[in-house]
């Protein structure tokens, strides 16, 4: 009985082609790996991380290899090709690298795409219960209100923990200035008496059951919610908001390379790039697709804000050294 | 009077162990997806628990790492026992101190501990990592177990056994395993169900390949819980049910 | 037979409990990379900076946390043993095992399940505003509350189990001969029963205590992660903020600290009574 269940788990894996994903969780649906499998035979192994520092971690215990495929954030996919941990992509086999959306591309953390293509993207701002709130919410500053005590949800990410309290004290989420993150913390902690909790998984499950008011939430999460319960509101505040970019990339020593990019090129088709993001309630960074999209979804602005919002967004990227101060602040914060 | 309140003490603190249990199961026929609320018996769940092949698949991982690993913790945690009540050896106060570490040191530095080692021989984080650490975090249990019933052996039967001419081989196959069966066998489910039941330790040793119902269900509850995770977690609640009550009737009957 | 078993034994925990141990250590006194875990070296920066008051924080927290979660099990797990111990041979083994079953299922599952009926628009509150108990919702998810109930319900089976094995052994005799020389039920209680199930509550003590030092799921989970404990702490170092070297230095201080806390308890138990601890 043993030797059979050994011999089908180390034999298995040689027989078929196999690329392992290791992604977000709840970030890529069941039908589109299905899909794939059933159409090149490959079998898909995804598992799922968190936080782009586990994602990090991981890779760098595993050597930069394991994974085939991962999808950090922006300012890590600068991280890990100043560190070597990326594999250059062949475009020539990524013929459906053609359907990208231009603004998109190009951006400083990967200036030519050498490394990085954009996979979903989206922004973190306020997710408010309307009929729970005295008056309207605008902006940031509005979570510091003496009302909310106790109501708030707060990301569990020190750098968009940061963004709100560095942008609504006018400062770049970007900062690397001992004096203005040092005033952020303090503000932040501030906030400590109105945060009931810090989430970043799943914060709609948090909003649905009501045991919040207000908070910072990513939008996909904020679209999935407010369409279960319609008394949330999805507001993008006036300091402007943190716009992030998810990115595929393929780690150095990746073993199976020519299936990565299968991969990849199968998630840029615009059929699936659509299913991707209509499941997940991101932006797909696919023109092609959001052509496709159904008007409740291409014209939402909680999905595609306007250019004008888009405008005062501002991207996370990599500080540096800064991180430490950040780090040791978050701590700090976290030992009330 | 005395007799009502020992009832109700003691179902208050069943009640306490097993509502969380109880919810469980019922949100496990619930049609609602986020569980929040009631909204009406279903069997989906276990429809589609059914088809979710990489569910069952990871179910299974779970079982054969747990069954190895309880295993090889078993074989030396028993050996190591053995060895500890019946020998004088070099280091051998080290050897209880190092266990006394062992049972003592929390999970995340144990994790952490053998995370480094890996790293550090340069192994591939997988399933062999992962099965050297369950083993070894198994055996200063067993070894608790065992030497709890060493400690109770009658000494007269090995001195008989080795005056009769016994060799030392002889003596442990003959007389002593067969005495310690039954703390074996208590400490090789002690293994299994820690094994079963880790997240801490295996977050840190696993890799891409071997994932395991623990981390799943970890990653899982963070999102809040699938109900297909609520329908398996039935499915095992009852067959463990069924395992203990029937061996326990096996056993019963035995004696 | 003897080289085999001691071979055995030592070959395997040399390599992969002795080794890697040893190896934190070492690695607590490196120092930190930017873009490796460690570089090695020699620094006792890692040791130092434990003294600041914030890690200290986080210590005293846990502790408290570990201390009142033990006495909690220890105060509801008593008299469940106790009581236990006086049903009949059947009974007994049949709430034994309704003890153990729960153990089966993801202590993560469970946990969550928690979650479900402390919300504030969860079981709990709707059973007590049914019943007229309360006029208004708790609020119990993401407080402390909430993290000692998580904790509290998760570790009382292992202060339940060693305890009922000392009760159970308990002579009744020696109840019957106390109320017999006319000593009141409370008197017996303290003066011979307690004392003579001291071990079972040393143990007990002792299986809720190091668990509840190291666990950090449960506070994160249905505490609202606002407050580190120790055991989180731990994994942030290694896991978020890659500071390998300081997070080895904080699990040996914690090593070194329960350590130092078993061996007061040994060595006030044998000042106290000596001729037990040969027992």
């Amino acid at each position: 009985m043993i030797r059979i269940l050994l011999f089908i788990l180390f034999l298995a894996p040689t027989f078929s082609r196999i690329v392992y994903v290791y992604n977000w969780s709840e970030y890529i649906p069941r039908e589109a790996i299905e899909q794939f499998e059933k159409e090149t035979g490959i079998k898909v192994k995804l598992s799922t991380y968190d936080s782009n520092e586990i994602l990090y971690t991981k890779l760098k215990i595993l050597n930069s290899g394991g994974y085939d495929l991962v999808f950090p954030s922006t300012y890590f996919v600068e991280k890990m090709i100043s560190q070597n941990m990326l594999h250059p992509l062949e475009k020539e086999k990524l013929p459906n690298m053609a359907h990208l959306d231009s603004r998109l591309m190009g951006h400083a953390y990967d200036q030519d795409n050498r490394f990085s293509l954009p996979y979903l993207w989206g922004n973190s701002a306020i997710l408010y219960h309307k009929g729970s709130v005295a008056s309207e919410i605008v902006a940031f500053k509005d979570l510091w209100r003496p009302e909310f005590k106790n109501s708030v949800l707060m990301l569990d990410d020190m750098r968009e923990a940061f963004a709100v309290s560095l942008k609504s004290l006018g400062y770049s989420a970007n900062s690397t200035n001992p004096k203005e993150i040092k005033e952020a913390f303090l503000h932040l902690k501030d906030l400590m008496k109105n945060i009931r909790i810090f989430n970043s998984e799943s914060p709609r499950q948090i909003f649905l059951t009501r045991e919040v008011v207000l908070g910072l939430t990513f939008n996909g999460d904020a679209y999935k919610a407010s369409g279960v319960d319609a008394d949330l509101v999805y507001v993008y505040p006036e300091e402007g908001a943190t716009l992030w970019v998810d990115s595929v990339v393929i780690p150095r020593r990746a073993k199976n390379k020519d299936e990565a990019h299968e991969f990849l090129n199968f998630l840029m088709r615009p059929e699936i790039s659509k299913m991707i993001s209509d499941s997940v309630g991101y932006a797909s960074p696919n023109k092609a697709a959001q052509a496709m999209q159904n008007d409740s979804i291409r014209l939402n602005t909680t999905i595609y804000p306007t250019d004008s919002v888009i405008e005062k967004m501002e991207i996370l990227s990599d500080i540096g050294e800064a991180v430490f101060l950040y780090e040791r602040y978050w701590e700090e914060l976290k030992v009330q | 009077m005395m007799e009502w309140i020992r009832k109700a003490y003691l179902s208050f603190i069943l009640l306490f162990l097993y509502a969380p249990i109880l919810i469980l199961i019922a949100y496990s026929f619930n049609s609602g997806t986020y569980s929040t609320q009631w909204e009406g018996f279903t069997l989906d769940w276990y429809r589609s628990l059914a088809k979710s092949s990489d569910l069952l698949e990871i179910t299974f991982n779970s079982f054969l790492l747990a069954f190895l690993a309880a295993s090889g913790a078993t074989i030396i945690g028993t050996a190591a026992a053995i060895a500890l009540k019946r020998y004088q050896f070099l280091g051998k106060k080290a050897m209880q101190g190092l266990l006394f570490a062992l049972l003592m040191s929390p999970d995340v530095v144990m994790g952490i501990a053998l995370l480094v080692l890996f790293v550090a021989l340069k192994m591939d984080l997988g399933f062999f990592t992962l099965l050297l650490s369950h083993i070894t975090f198994g055996i200063p249990f067993v070894i608790v177990t065992v030497m709890g019933r060493i400690a109770s052996l009658d000494e007269n039967l090995t001195q008989a056994a080795s005056d009769l001419g016994a060799s030392e081989f002889q003596t442990l196959h003959k007389v002593i395993l067969p005495l310690l069966w039954p703390a074996v066998l208590s400490g090789w489910l002690l293994a299994f169900t820690l094994s079963m039941d880790d997240v801490i330790i295996s977050f840190f040793v696993s890799g891409p390949d071997f994932e395991i119902l623990p981390l799943r269900i970890y990653s899982m509850v963070r999102l809040g819980v699938k109900p297909e995770i609520n329908a398996l977690c039935t499915i095992l609640f009852i067959l463990t049910m069924a395992i203990v009550f029937t061996s326990r009737k096996l056993v019963g009957d035995e004696e | 037979m003897r080289k085999i078993l001691v071979g055995l034994s030592w070959g395997w925990l040399g390599i992969f409990a002795l080794l890697p141990l040893m190896m934190l250590f070492v690695v607590s006194f490196f120092h930190r990379g930017v873009s490796e875990f460690f570089v090695p070296g020699f620094t006792l920066e890692n040791y130092i900076r434990l003294f600041d008051p914030i890690y200290f924080t986080v210590f005293f927290k846990s502790l408290i946390l570990a201390v009142v979660t033990t006495i909690f099990c220890l105060l509801l797990g008593y008299p469940f043993a106790y009581f236990m111990a006086s049903y009949g041979k059947a009974a007994r083994s049949y709430l034994m095992i309704l003890v153990i079953i729960p153990f089966w299922t993801s202590s993560l599952i469970r946990t969550y399940a928690t979650m479900l009926i402390l919300r504030t628009n969860g079981l709990l509150n709707t059973i007590l505003l049914k019943l007229g108990i309360i006029s208004q919702p708790m609020e119990i998810l993401y407080t402390e509350w909430a993290v000692y109930i998580g904790m509290v319900y998760t570790l009382l089976p292992f202060m339940i189990l060693p305890l009922y094995s000392a009760v159970e052994k308990l002579d009744r005799q020696y109840l019957q001969a106390a109320s017999d020389l006319g000593a009141s039920p409370w008197q017996t209680f303290v003066k011979v029963t307690l004392p003579l199930t001291l071990p079972g509550i040393i143990a007990g003590s002792m299986l809720v205590f190091l668990p509840a030092m190291g666990l950090f799921y449960i506070p994160d989970i249905l505490g609202g992660a606002k407050s580190l404990v120790v055991g989180s702490f731990i994994k942030n170092q290694f896991l978020a903020a890659r500071n390998w070297p300081f997070g080895a230095a904080i699990s040996v201080f914690l090593c070194l600290l329960m350590g130092a806390g078993i061996w007061l308890y040994f060595w006030v138990k044998s000042r106290v009574s000596p001729e037990e601890t040969k027992a």
